[in-house]
């Protein structure tokens, strides 16, 4: 058994292709595994069998097709093993790649654990164009990812688990590495969060599950609670505003296994207000993929603040605006980001709710209103290039009325930016006190002191040491026991 | 061999292949991305999202915006020095304007005015607003950036790239960039144009004139 097949195809670009099979084959190798290098010997036609034959005869945990043709073409079939593969030869190019390429990468992202990109600009540009590249792309030195995927995994029942819900951001980690189980099939089931009843294909996904995972406690959680057959298990992961939603007092607990929130926080507001039992009930933090993460901040990004979501008025980006226009009064060098969806891009916002849509349109009209705050002020559409984009941020704000696990902030900090909380219920209990203050002057002072006193790499460092514990390993550990009991 | 023939034999080679196995299945699962989905959109979106940006910051019109951004003859993307020049963003010797632009609301303004100029000074990719453009995790800035060239294109504006730093070089972005904007001047002409003039706008038109007088002697004008 071999753990790496590693495939160099054929193409136009045989010299790339070539040299990137032979730095994966020396990296791979230096890192303890086992591979098996194979060349392409027919054609795009045949090259399925032949990979299918090269699978008989290794066995490997993991198939590394090089190339772009090699591997668009193996994506239209399942192989049973993860595929990750190498992309030195984009047509158009990795920065630009044509929009019929464009078309071919999502579908192969869609079926690879990862993808190995050639250099940084190639890799922080797909995972910005292709959609379900973000985070999952590789430099060639970074196998240990993949090693990862040679691990053996501990037997479990076949099983057919459902993960429904509107937005799976949050457990892009968990359905990959459940995929990776054998005998476990999981599928996704988009279910709008207004929607209260299932459609036909919903209902037969329903019928067809062993276990179902409502993802955000969703009215697609309420049904399932109330429709679920007796052979099936329901798990519900509420990530903190369905506690106060209306539909959440219909949730039958009964049938529900386990309720599963992102921090202590939410559990006990939510024990003490419906009653349920505490078995019922457990913490999972959420996930942050620190290894894709952690990459080397550009030069003068301790100058740079960022906000990642600034919808509802809640996450306060008026509050990080008082904290730029204190700064500026030291240090004209610092630029706030805001980055996200704009409130005009929700329907449920904009000029329906007033009182939010004032407070945002005071907002703008400060900004536009002073010479200093529009230099230095940057709206950055919601994006997939997340990971990249921290590289220049060297600040990562959380500043919400209520909010205990702030993904962004996890994130931030794995990318080595420091977070500067606000005080808030449950934030301490995820985040510990250390960067938690109690008004915008005290952030302020906060940043301009670790810019000015030269600190800020050290601050980077503990953020980034302590964003550990968010790792998508250990959180795996724990959804394991939680689906598989 | 006829051409059937041929095309025949040639997909009928799969069964010479040395280790060929059995095809596995296709894939028939609909899968639904999981994780931050790309969110590129067209450029229509990008241009749609800066108007409405524009419109809540500065009102209908350009109503709230400074105003001497009207018959401003520059705008673009610069450093606060514009090279040495400290008069940009505020008022020249000549009472004339250049209404730096930044991200997110940069089309929607500039697509009301109406300078004779729209210039991108490369210094600015790499500090303020617009840092990082050209770098990894930049995309969406260089995505506006190109928008922003073939909008004022559209309108007949001319859009002036110049080149006051070197960090640039090597880096992919780099090239899109150069490609989409004609009139290309580097930091020499910048400087041997700068002498003697103290208005940005007046150094501009001066770069414009020196790369015009160039296209014509090398035939392209």
């Amino acid at each position: 058994m071999a753990d790496l097949l590693l495939l160099a195809g054929r193409g136009n670009s045989q010299g790339l292709i070539d040299s990137l099979a032979n730095q994966l084959e020396a990296e791979a190798r230096s890192l303890g595994l086992t591979v098996q290098r194979v060349g392409q010997a027919g054609s795009v036609s045949t090259l399925a069998s032949e990979v299918a034959g090269y699978l008989k005869q290794y066995d490997p945990r993991v198939l590394v097709p090089v190339g772009y043709t090699a591997a668009v073409t193996l994506a239209e079939f399942s192989w049973g093993i993860p595929v990750v593969p190498a992309l030195p030869d984009i047509p158009g190019s990795a920065v630009s790649p044509f929009p019929s390429t464009l078309e071919k990468l999502g579908a192969l992202a869609q079926v690879s654990d990862f993808f190995i990109a050639t250099g940084e600009a190639e890799r922080s540009s797909l995972e910005y164009r292709v959609a379900g590249a973000a985070g999952k792309v590789l430099l060639p030195d970074e196998l240990p990812a993949v090693q990862e995927l040679c691990r053996d995994l501990p037997e479990v029942s076949p099983t057919r688990v459902l993960v429904s819900g509107h937005d799976f951001r949050f457990v892009a980690d968990l359905v990959r590495f459940l995929r990776r189980f054998t005998g476990v099939e999981v599928r996704l089931q988009r279910w709008d969060l207004a929607q209260a009843e299932p459609t036909d294909a919903q209902r037969a996904d329903a019928e067809w599950a062993d276990v179902v995972l409502a993802e955000w406690a969703g009215r697609q959680a309420v049904w399932f609670s109330q429709n679920l057959a007796e052979h099936q298990r329901l798990l519900v992961h509420l990530h903190g505003f369905e506690a106060s939603a209306a539909w959440i007092s219909e949730l039958n607990i009964d049938r529900i296994e386990k309720v599963i929130f992102v921090s202590d926080f939410y559990r006990e507001q939510v024990k003490q207000a419906l009653g349920w039992a505490q078995e019922k009930l457990a913490v999972i933090p959420n996930a942050v993929e620190t290894a894709a993460l952690a990459r080397q901040k550009r030069k003068g990004a301790c100058f740079h603040l960022g906000m990642l979501g600034f919808t509802p008025f809640l996450k306060r980006p008026d509050i990080a605006v008082k904290v730029l226009s204190l700064l500026l009064e030291k240090d004209d060098r610092f630029i706030l980001h805001l980055r996200g969806k704009s409130p005009w891009q929700h329907d449920w916002l904009w000029q329906r709710n007033l009182i939010e849509t004032d407070a945002y349109q005071e907002l703008y009209q400060q900004i536009a209103e002073s010479d200093s705050l529009r230099q230095h002020l940057v709206f950055e559409p919601y994006g997939a290039n997340v990971e990249s984009w921290f590289r220049g941020i060297g600040w990562v704000l959380s500043l919400s009325d209520r909010e205990t696990f702030h993904v962004a902030a996890a994130e931030g900090m794995a990318s080595g930016a420091v977070p500067v909380f606000l005080q808030r219920d449950g934030v301490t209990e995820v985040f510990s006190d250390r960067w938690v203050f109690d008004s915008p002057e005290a952030i302020a002072r906060f940043i301009y002191e670790t810019v000015s006193n030269d600190v800020w790499q050290q601050e980077s460092d503990s953020a980034q040491s302590y964003a550990a514990r968010f790792d998508r390993a250990l959180v795996r550990t724990l959804w394991q026991e939680a689906i598989f009991r | 061999m006829g051409v059937a023939q041929r095309i025949l034999s040639w997909v009928s080679r799969g069964a010479a292949s040395p280790v060929a196995g059995r095809l596995p299945e296709k894939r028939s699962d609909v899968l639904v991305s999981v994780g931050r989905e790309s969110a590129v959109g067209d450029s229509s979106e990008l241009l749609e999202g800066a108007r409405v940006l524009a419109a809540v910051m500065f009102g209908k019109g350009l109503v709230r915006a400074p105003a001497a951004w009207r018959g401003a003859p520059l705008a673009g993307i610069v450093t606060p020095g514009f090279s040495g020049f400290e008069a940009a963003g505020s008022a020249d010797s000549d009472g004339l304007w250049c209404v730096p632009l930044a991200p997110g609301w940069a089309h929607g303004v500039l697509e009301q005015l109406s300078p004779r100029f729209v210039v991108f000074e490369t210094a600015a990719f790499f500090e303020g607003v617009w840092a990082g453009a050209l770098e990894p995790g930049g995309e969406h800035l260089l995505d506006e950036i190109l928008t922003l060239v073939s909008a004022a294109q559209e309108r007949h504006l001319v859009p002036l790239l110049l080149v006051t730093d070197s960090r640039q070089e090597g880096l992919a972005s780099w090239g899109r960039l150069r490609s989409a904007v004609p009139a290309v001047v580097d930091a020499e002409t910048v400087r041997a144009v700068a002498e003697g003039r103290t208005a940005p706008s007046a150094l501009v038109q001066g770069i414009f004139d020196y790369w015009l007088s160039r296209q014509h002697e090398e035939g392209r004008g």
